[in-house]
Formats: C-alpha cells, sequence, structure tokens
C-alpha cells in the first residue's frame, strides 16, 4: 500500500468508525428488531419472526398510508425541483446584482423553525386567514377554500414550502459552475433556448437535480409532523407517521423497525427508477454513481 | 409493599439487559439508548414510608399533562415557599407516556399521569410505586368513587391521586352551532367538514361506544368492528382535521375552523374563554365516558419527597379547589366543594356528586392487551382506529 493511501485510510478511520458506530450498527441492530415482537408488557421478545413485515405488506391500510406517502412525496419532490430550478436558473445566469440580495433571502427562508412555519401557514390558510379572507374580499371564492387546509394539497404546499430554498441553493451551486458561454456557444451554433437548456444545461446539472429530487423525496416521505398538522383525516396518515405511531402510541418497535425497512426498500427502488429515467432522458451521464 | 419493586417491572428491566448483554458493547447499548429501549435504571428512587427521606425542597421532574404542573396561581407560591422548582415535559397524547417513562431519560421523571383507562396497565408494566396513607395522606378526602380500583388497592395502597376528573364529551363553538343533545347530532350532513377530534384511538373507540350503547368496558371484537366502527366511518365523513393535542383542539375551536369538538373537555371552554370564544362541553344523551386524572410517583424517582408534597398538596382541600375551578374540572377530594368558583361549580351536581359519578359518567378501564374471551383488545381498538384513518 503506497503512503497516500496509507494516510488516507488512516485519516479516514475516524470517519468510519463513527459510520459504523452511528449509522451501520444501529441499523443493523433495527434491522434485527424487525424480526422480533413485543408481548403484553411491552417486552421486546428477540427471536425470529416474519410477521412484522408480513403484517405490513398485508395490511390493507398500510397500503393506504403507502399510497398516501407517494402523493404527499412526488408532487413535494416536483414542484420543488420545478420552481428550485427556475429561481437557481435565474440567480446563476439572470439575476446580474440582484443575485447577492436573493441569496440573502432564501438563506433567511431556510432559518424559520419548521413548527414556525406549519403554524403559520394554518393561520395565513385558515377558514379566517389572510389567504381566504383576500379571496372573499376579491370575489373569487365565495366561502372559504378548504383545499388549502386540512388537505393533502396543503401539506404538498407546505413541504414545497420548506424545502424550495433547499433545492435552489443545491441546483444553483451545480449551476453556476457552467460557464455562460456554453449556453452562448450552443446559441451561436444555432440551438434554440429550449434546445439548449435540454441538451447543455439539463445534463450537465443532472447530478444536482438527480440528488435534490431524491433529497426533498425522502423527506417528504418520511415527515411525520407536517401531515398530522396540516392534513386532514384522509391525508394525515403516511408511513412517516405510522412509524412515529408504532415507537410513540404502541410501542411496537419490531413493527416500527419493519415498516421502516419496508420504506427503505421502496426508497432504493426510487432511487434506481429515477436513475434509470434520467440516464433514459439523457440527463444523467452513464458513469454517475 | 411500597418498598418493593413490583415483579413486571423487574422482569422488563431483566430482559433489557439481557438483550444488551447480547448485543454487546457500548455502542449497541447507546443504540438501544437512542431507541428508546434502554431504561436500565435501578428503582431505588420512590421509597417506602419506613426509610427516611431528605426534607423536600430542590427540584421536582413533572411529566404531566399541559396546565398540571402549575393548575392555578396559587402554586406557584407553594413551590416557592416549599424551595422546589420544577422541571415539566407534557404529554400530548396519553399512549405516549409509557414510550417516554421506558424510554431514554425515562428514569428522570419523579411524577406523571394516568387516567382510570391506563392505571392498571400502568402498574403491571412497573410505571408506579403505590403510595400509602402515611406518605399521602390528603388521599383519605378523595370522593368515595375514588376509594375503589383501579385507584386504590385491595391492599388499602393507592395507585396515585386522581385529584381531577372530568368527562370526554363533545365542545362545540355556542356562537355558530346550535347545542348538541345527542352524539348523532354531530353527524348531521350540513355539520359536514364543522367537525374534529383528537388524533388518539383509545378516546375516540371508547366515545363511539357509549355513542351507540356498548359498555366499553365489556365491548367484543364484533361489536368493535360493527356498530362502533360504522359510527366512527360516520364521524370520519363529518371531519375536517384531527387534532394532534389537545392544544391544538383548542386552536382549531378558536380559530373557527370548527365548530364541533369530539373527545371535548371542560378545560377547553376555560382555555378557548380566555382567548376570546366561548364554547360549551356537554354530556350527550346517551352519557359519556369519565376519567380520573391521577399523578402518579414512578419507582425511579429521583425525588420522591418532593412528589409526595406535591401529591399531597393536591389533595389539599383549599388547594384541590383552586386548581380544579381554575382548570373548570371536577375536585376529586370532596371537601374542595364548597370552596370552587361558581362556573366550577355549575359544571356538575355537586349535591348528589356520587350518584352522578356512578351513574351518568362511564369511568372505563381498559382494553385486555391480550386476548380475553370475545372481548375487544387494545390492538384491536388501535388497529380499528387506524383503519378508519385510512380507509
Amino acid at each position: 500500500m503506497s503512503l497516500s493511501r496509507r494516510l488516507a485510510a488512516f485519516l479516514l478511520t475516524p470517519l468510519g468508525a463513527l459510520l459504523l458506530l452511528a449509522v451501520i450498527v444501529p441499523l443493523a441492530m433495527l434491522f434485527a428488531f424487525s424480526f422480533f415482537h413485543i408481548n403484553e408488557l411491552l417486552q421486546i421478545v428477540p427471536g425470529f419472526t416474519a410477521g412484522n413485515y408480513r403484517q405490513v405488506v398485508t395490511t390493507s391500510v398500510y397500503r393506504v398510508y403507502a399510497v398516501n406517502t407517494l402523493l404527499i412525496a412526488a408532487p413535494t419532490a416536483i414542484a420543488s425541483i420545478v420552481g428550485g430550478y427556475v429561481l437557481a436558473y435565474y440567480l446563476a445566469f439572470r439575476a446580474g446584482r440582484a443575485r447577492g440580495i436573493l441569496l440573502v433571502a432564501i438563506v433567511i427562508a431556510l432559518m424559520g423553525s419548521y413548527l414556525a412555519l406549519i403554524y403559520s401557514w394554518r393561520t395565513l390558510s385558515g377558514e379566517h386567514g389572510i389567504i381566504n379572507s383576500l379571496l372573499q374580499a376579491a370575489h373569487v371564492t365565495r366561502g372559504p377554500l378548504g383545499l388549502i387546509l386540512f388537505s393533502r394539497t396543503a401539506v404538498v404546499i407546505a413541504e414545497t414550502n420548506f424545502f424550495l430554498p433547499f433545492t435552489t441553493l443545491v441546483l444553483y451551486s451545480s449551476l453556476s459552475s457552467i460557464p455562460p458561454s456554453l449556453e452562448a456557444a450552443a446559441r451561436d451554433l444555432g440551438a434554440s433556448r429550449w434546445m439548449t437548456l435540454r441538451r447543455i444545461v439539463f445534463p450537465l446539472s443532472g447530478t444536482a437535480l438527480f440528488g435534490a429530487t431524491l433529497f426533498v423525496f425522502f423527506l417528504s416521505a418520511g415527515d411525520y409532523i407536517t401531515p398530522v398538522f396540516l392534513g386532514g383525516i384522509g391525508s394525515s396518515g403516511t408511513f412517516g407517521t405510522l412509524i412515529a405511531d408504532q415507537l410513540s402510541t404502541t410501542l411496537n418497535y419490531p413493527l416500527g423497525a419493519s415498516i421502516a425497512f419496508v420504506m427503505l426498500a421502496l426508497f432504493a427502488a426510487v432511487v434506481v427508477l429515477l436513475r434509470l429515467g434520467m440516464r433514459a432522458a439523457g440527463l444523467l451521464p452513464e458513469h454517475t454513481g | 409493599m411500597g418498598d418493593r419493586v413490583d415483579p413486571g417491572y423487574l422482569r422488563y428491566l431483566m430482559d433489557r439487559r439481557r438483550f444488551l448483554a447480547l448485543g454487546g458493547g457500548a455502542a449497541l447499548t447507546g443504540f438501544l439508548a437512542a431507541c428508546g429501549l434502554s431504561n436500565s435504571s435501578t428503582t431505588t428512587g420512590a421509597t417506602s414510608p419506613s426509610t427516611s427521606l431528605p426534607p423536600v425542597g430542590g427540584d421536582i421532574n413533572l411529566y404531566v399533562w399541559e396546565g398540571y404542573d402549575v393548575p392555578d396561581p396559587s402554586f406557584k407560591k407553594w413551590l416557592a415557599s416549599q424551595n422546589l422548582v420544577e422541571h415539566v415535559k407534557y404529554i400530548t397524547q396519553p399512549e405516549e407516556v409509557p414510550t417516554v417513562l421506558k424510554g431514554p431519560g425515562g428514569d428522570k421523571w419523579d411524577m406523571s399521569y394516568g387516567d382510570n383507562v391506563v392505571l392498571g396497565y400502568y402498574k403491571e408494566l412497573g410505571l408506579l410505586v403505590p403510595m400509602t396513607l402515611d406518605q399521602v395522606p390528603g388521599l383519605a378526602g378523595l370522593m368515595s368513587a375514588f376509594q375503589g380500583a383501579p385507584w386504590k388497592n385491595d391492599d388499602g395502597t393507592y395507585n396515585g391521586v386522581p385529584w381531577t376528573w372530568g368527562f370526554t364529551g363533545l365542545t362545540y363553538n355556542v356562537k355558530n352551532v346550535p347545542a348538541p343533545k345527542s352524539w348523532n347530532d354531530i353527524l348531521d350532513p350540513k355539520y359536514q367538514g364543522r367537525v374534529s377530534t383528537i388524533d388518539g384511538a383509545m378516546n375516540n373507540v371508547a366515545s363511539a361506544s357509549i355513542a351507540v350503547g356498548i359498555d366499553p368496558d365489556t365491548m367484543t371484537t364484533a361489536q368493535l368492528n360493527g356498530p362502533i366502527k360504522d359510527w366512527l366511518m360516520k364521524l370520519k365523513g363529518q371531519i375536517r382535521a384531527l387534532a394532534p393535542s389537545i392544544g391544538d383542539q383548542i386552536n382549531l375551536l378558536v380559530s373557527g375552523d370548527v365548530d364541533y369538538m369530539v373527545c371535548g373537555l371542560t378545560f377547553m371552554d376555560a382555555e378557548a374563554a380566555a382567548k376570546g370564544v366561548t364554547t360549551k362541553t356537554i354530556v350527550p344523551s346517551e352519557g359519556a365516558i369519565g376519567w380520573a386524572d391521577t399523578t402518579f410517583i414512578t419507582p425511579t424517582a429521583p425525588h420522591p419527597q418532593n412528589a409526595y408534597a406535591f401529591a399531597n398538596h393536591l389533595l389539599d382541600p383549599k388547594a384541590n379547589a383552586a386548581a380544579n375551578s381554575a382548570l373548570l374540572q371536577g375536585p376529586g377530594v370532596k371537601a374542595a366543594i364548597p370552596m370552587l368558583s361558581a362556573d366550577a361549580k355549575a359544571l356538575y351536581p355537586f349535591n348528589d356528586i356520587d350518584t352522578y359519578l356512578n351513574d351518568t359518567l362511564t369511568f372505563n378501564t381498559g382494553w385486555p392487551h391480550e386476548p380475553e374471551g370475545d372481548r375487544a383488545t387494545y390492538d384491536q381498538v388501535i388497529a380499528t382506529w387506524e383503519a378508519v384513518k385510512g380507509s
């Protein structure tokens, strides 16, 4: 082993140990838990049972929760990526002197407390909130608009609000590294604006697009707070809330662990599908890891 | 009894230790702690009357319902007079209590709460230490309705202090909607989207069983999956949002987002009034679930002397009246009745309160965790509520 490789191994050892202790071991333990069960005294009984996984797969209400999770996470990811991309593109190529101010505004938006944002949204979109009051005053609606609070739409809007600054910054860091001359060259060679975007800008920011999409999708799918506060009775149950229920209500850690691993498997499927889809669309190079 | 550790709790600790040993190493211990499974504290805190306790004063750690830490301003003065400093965490759902007390850091709490539904189960789980009249003399002044199971044990000890009680009824916005007479009144299509309830299986299923005329304590699986689930499905059709906590129930009523609240409490009326909204909580004609909030002392209480003092103060007739007047709830102490505020006195027929507590309210004691004949189990109750929410 060369000196530089030994040095690298030496320097990475603490990080590796931290990863092992803080991620790998807990994950392995959680996986082991998912095959245990609890007794009537809420004691975890070690053993091997596939019953938890069977329950997750066969219980119809869990499928409803899975679908609801997808119906919240997918639109949230799409809206956050589309909105974030537009903002990031503007910041990278069009904002000019306003760039600094806009970046500060986006960073400030990140600073708000998560719960404060949820309650702010409830105040804004409530029956007597500013949005409904304005809509009614402008005769756009006759009564309060129910769609913007206690619904799946409300959850998607609020989560998009939370995640938009993250996606904007991630995408901006990627787009800002694309030399503007590339876009100019493409236009000089006769490419339309859309073709330039499609053939030059999107592929060069594909990795960031891939990462940001997954980032938002996972956070949204795992969110167990926003759906509870802003979702209606039919849309407040997600895989995130289901896991939280097992850990806080029924104290059934084994079942909670098995739900978490089913969710992890679904996440892995999403990663594979998104990567295949983006590669097929030419947005992600074949060699991207 | 007071100095003995509950066998169930010992079994619980032993299992955790064995599991930790199997897991091996500090990393696994840390992980278990992070997962809330390593409550490996010893049960040395709460003690028997024969054990000498340090003088009252210092910290008292309360994991309690919001408002129960300082139910009335006079409690602040009392705490100061005893040199007590409260450290408080609020309960948001009754189902959380075992999780928190058994989870990481759960051994730091001196006192917590359970009602008639869960108290027996908490005892089985080893979450509480029974107390004696020597330790808390005020227990002798409890109303007769609370001088038996699940509050008092056959050996004369008490599982906790049921100092306040009430019912889980229907709360409505007085200005916006008419007073409901029956649970079924809120199922009227014209109130669709004007109703809410707390997101909790036990309270909703118990209220639904009362609504359809079934005693929750004898409820069978067939009844749970039949008329009770049907009623809950109808309720679901009316609901605009589920409230994750009692505070959120109040917010929904105050903001005007809903007008009827299932699992309503008279406490909400007091809180809503403080925010300028008039609500009223009633017992519908079919009856309502009664509850007696019972503070108990944990086996790992780090400051048992302070916990006993606090428990005893809650039963002091004057303090009990002040607390329940402020909370708009019923007093657990009979001698407190004459000292209640006019509003609190108007809540219940105190001239014949024993009959009211025994006949009008149903103080159910929960569901078995293991199958018992055709009785519905706790897991089935939870599953039914999940199914209703997810359907």
